[in-house]
């Protein structure tokens, strides 16, 4: 399934949602969910800091749901951008507290054996260390894209960029990236290119 | 033609296969010149994408959330229609109020014609002072909804803001609600907008007093599920149809409502009009912070 979001066909749901109906809000956080829990532990490297502000992000949406307008962004970016303030702010709170992040601490995957359990907690942790020492732009294009699965043209709305730098921010991301984990460890073999 | 920079190629090849449109292998067919440049990169992107997308939250987890998620959307859109229903009420209540005084006044002079009549037709029939003075004596409603409105947003506020609310508030609404109950003689011959306005308050106390029950400890929870009880039966002896308490929370559905038309909030009152203030908050209008070009 495509990860890319549809905001055309996802506006009924969005309003009714804003209009405070149960079933789009379920939709809504059906749909939604995976991915800002994606993002945020892009982010985060935590998976304790993942469900907790995932469900703050989501109450935050309940409290502004209202508010939120077409003209200013699709839905996503609007939603992102919570997100993304969510994890800025438990960052600073972090750095107040003089606690460091740790990485890959109990990192939970479903309906896996500890084989692959292992082998996921080690490339998780692998690309989010490398991902962590790319500049800040690099790391949101990285998490929006990849872990959220938004769009370049959401991605670009989320960050308050054109499409054509979120383009570059993305190319040199990726470079850098596969410089610091090709040194980490030897690529993944893909048994099968087709898409998935 | 203009050659395209390798940025819009990754991009391109990169979107064309996470949304299952191309794999890697016909994106690189594609571009035979770039190919070389392309691969690691592609692959690279690839295998962050797919790591990515394999980790999930728990269950439990996922299904937790959602309920605190409904749950409070539940009662949001609850106090969302109560606090509109009561500051419509307070409204009318002020406007009553005016009323109120212009009906007086109105009695008083109706009065001092009624009286100065008699005195110089004294044939006038007691009957028809009556009916004169009637449409002043016949409303005495106004101030009783109004002192069960100003009751019901007491306890709400308290409710709203989390503050224990003691049972004899609750009591003290039952008394008042059992006041306007024995003003109403006949229900039915009330005119429209008086039942309309009775039919909103004894919906909203429902509502409220299954919030208080459902939400504050004892002595409280029992005195409202008391006072539940004497609303049903005010409720009863006038015939109006109270409305369904909304669940907590719902499950996903099978298909949502909302696809084939916007739906009303579970209420029998009045639904608000949306809010299209400007977002002031930081949740309301949220700013990437940090965002360097690189």
């Amino acid at each position: 399934m495509s990860p890319n979001s549809h905001a055309q066909g996802e506006r009924p749901m969005v309003d009714a949602a804003r209009a405070g109906d149960a079933s789009a809000l379920s939709e809504l956080y059906t749909l939604y969910f995976p991915r800002v829990y994606r993002y945020i532990l892009a982010r985060t490297g935590n998976t304790y800091d993942a469900e907790d502000l995932a469900e703050e992000v989501f109450m935050r949406v309940l409290e502004a749901i209202e508010r939120f307008q077409w003209r200013e962004a699709p839905f996503s970016a609007w939603l992102f951008r919570i997100a993304h303030n969510a994890v800025i702010s438990q960052r600073r709170k972090e750095t107040a507290r003089g606690r460091s992040s740790q990485l890959s601490e109990g990192l939970a995957v479903n309906s896996q054996g500890p084989d692959e359990l292992v082998e996921n907690r080690l490339a998780l942790g692998d690309i989010r260390e490398a991902a962590e020492k790319l500049p800040e732009a690099q790391r949101q294009v990285i998490a929006l894209r990849f872990a959220a699965g938004l769009s370049v043209a959401e991605t670009a709305r989320t960050m308050g960029k054109g499409e054509g730098n979120v383009k570059v921010i993305q190319h040199k991301a990726i470079v850098k990236l596969r410089e610091m984990m090709g040194q980490a460890r030897p690529a993944r073999v893909y048994e099968s290119e087709t898409a998935r | 033609m203009k050659a395209r920079r390798l940025d819009e190629v990754l991009d391109e090849c990169l979107s064309a296969y996470l949304e299952g449109r191309r794999s890697l292998d016909e994106s690189l067919s594609l571009y035979p010149s770039l190919r070389e440049e392309l691969e690691p990169l592609l692959r690279t992107a690839i295998e962050v994408a797919d790591t990515f997308g394999e980790s999930s939250a728990p269950d439990h987890i996922e299904d937790r959330v959602r309920q605190e998620f409904l749950t409070s959307a539940s009662v949001r859109q609850r106090a969302k229609l109560l606090t509109y229903d009561l500051n419509f009420a307070q409204r009318v209540g002020q406007m009553a109020g005016r009323k109120k005084r212009l009906l007086i006044l109105a009695a008083f002079a109706v009065g001092l014609g009624v009286a100065g009549t008699l005195a110089v037709k004294s044939d006038i029939s007691s009957e028809s002072a009556r009916r004169e003075t009637a449409p002043v004596a016949a409303s005495p409603l106004s101030p009783a909804v109004g002192d069960l409105r100003d009751a019901q947003q007491q306890l709400w506020r308290r409710a709203n803001q989390g503050v224990d609310v003691s049972p004899e508030m609750i009591r003290a609404l039952s008394r008042t609600t059992t006041v306007l109950d024995s003003q109403v003689s006949d229900f039915s011959a009330l005119d429209s907008e008086a039942r309309l306005e009775l039919e909103r308050a004894i919906a909203d106390q429902y509502l409220l007093l299954h919030l208080i029950a459902n939400t504050q400890s004892a002595p409280t929870a029992p005195e409202a599920r008391r006072a539940l009880g004497v609303t049903q039966q005010v409720a009863r002896s006038w015939g109006i149809d109270l409305p369904q308490v909304p669940p907590a929370a719902q499950a996903s559905p099978a298909s949502p409502a909302y696809a084939s038309a916007p739906s009303q909030p579970p209420s029998a009152t009045a639904s608000p009009s949306p809010d299209n203030e400007t977002p002031s908050t930081d949740t309301a209008t949220p700013r990437i912070e940090g965002g360097n070009s690189p």
